[in-house]
């Protein structure tokens, strides 16, 4: 696959994305800013600020190049929530304040096996569009 | 950002080490340093506020005991946090640079910049490094009450010994002195004995007056 950030995976030794990810047809739900165009709604943290991973491990690189995501609306809310409460109030302020959803494709990456609370890394690939995807459906 | 101006030092000062991150989404939002000086002092990293140029983080110090408490679900993170006098706040800008810190008395930080009163430990929002850190401090503890046990044990058997050993001691001072008044009477008797013969002697030799 044509990855979005297949030049970043290059620098880091694991294999990025790991051998496990595989492709899917599926809904998907992810947190964003106000403005679907938002550059942040879509850019992972490692690619946005990648000094921020110093002395992290390469398995830790490589996560840091996926986009987080979520089965369903209420996991995506419930983890919200969740790490409002752990961090603080405003945390909205850098995960995000909307739960927007997107029916995905095999074609669009490699994604992770979901865990327990919903969630899943994924791995784009190049040109996904996401912005005009993904659509806002309600507020956190 | 929160004005924390009446706080403000000239640097952290703090040479830590980074362990692992306890609480991530796309990032970093706590995560577990160490004193790079001394393995025993822990610290915990909470992503606090952003803006266009930096993100806050606060750092407080966390004991051993608070921590086993807040992984067995008995305190939250905010009391983690409260338990402290005083707590760290660092801006860092995207380049890990050090734009400001602040040292700030705990009842002082920002309502916005603390956790809940429901933020206890949750296995399944935490990352596998807590899990593993969690069960590090299970296994020292584990150890540690063994080693615990083993000193009362190595104490009662101390005691137990020592007593031994003045039972022991008092016997020997009753022997002897049983040993010392046998060989009292020993005497005894054969200075009667002595007596009595010298006595015999002299009857037999002395005419008999009467």
């Amino acid at each position: 696959m044509d990855f979005q950030f297949l030049e970043d995976f290059k620098k880091i030794s694991v294999k990025c994305p790991p051998e496990s990810y595989i492709s899917k047809n599926m809904q998907v739900f992810r947190w964003v800013f106000d403005d679907i165009t938002d550059e942040r709604n879509f850019q992972p943290l490692f690619y946005r600020n990648p000094k921020k991973y110093l002395g992290a491990s390469d398995w830790e690189k490589c996560k840091g190049l996926a986009l987080s995501l979520f089965i369903s609306e209420d996991f995506a809310k419930n983890r919200f929530y969740d790490l409002k409460d752990t961090t603080c109030p405003i945390a909205y302020k850098v995960l995000g304040t909307n739960v927007a959803k997107c029916d995905i494709t095999e074609n669009d990456g490699l994604n992770e096996e979901p865990n327990n609370i919903g969630h899943f890394n994924h791995h784009p690939v190049k040109n996904h569009d996401y912005e005009n995807r993904f659509t806002i459906i309600s507020k956190l | 950002m929160e004005n924390l101006e009446n706080y403000k030092i000239a640097s952290l000062g703090l040479a830590l080490q980074r362990k692992g991150d306890l609480l991530y989404h796309e990032g970093p939002l706590l995560t577990h340093f160490i004193n790079s000086e001394n393995a025993n002092e822990h610290y915990f990293y909470k992503w606090s506020d952003i803006d266009e140029n930096c993100n806050r983080w606060l750092i407080f110090k966390v004991t051993i005991e608070n921590l086993t408490s807040f992984f067995e679900g008995s305190i939250t993170l905010l009391q983690l946090i409260q338990n402290n006098q005083f707590v760290y706040f660092v801006d860092l800008d995207t380049d890990i640079n050090e734009v400001n810190a602040f040292i700030c008395p705990t009842n002082k930080i920002p309502n916005d910049y603390l956790p809940s009163g429901k933020s206890f430990f949750k296995e399944s929002q935490y990352e596998k490094y807590a899990l593993t850190l969690r069960n590090e401090l299970q296994k020292e503890a584990k150890s540690s009450k063994e080693n615990e046990i083993m000193e009362v044990l190595l104490i009662q058997l101390l005691a137990i010994k020592n007593k031994q050993q003045n039972q022991d001691t008092l016997l020997e001072i009753i022997l002897n002195k049983l040993n010392r008044g046998r060989q009292n009477d020993e005497y005894l008797s054969q200075s009667i004995l002595l007596t009595d013969s010298i006595n015999l002697s002299r009857s037999i030799n002395e005419p008999i007056l009467n």
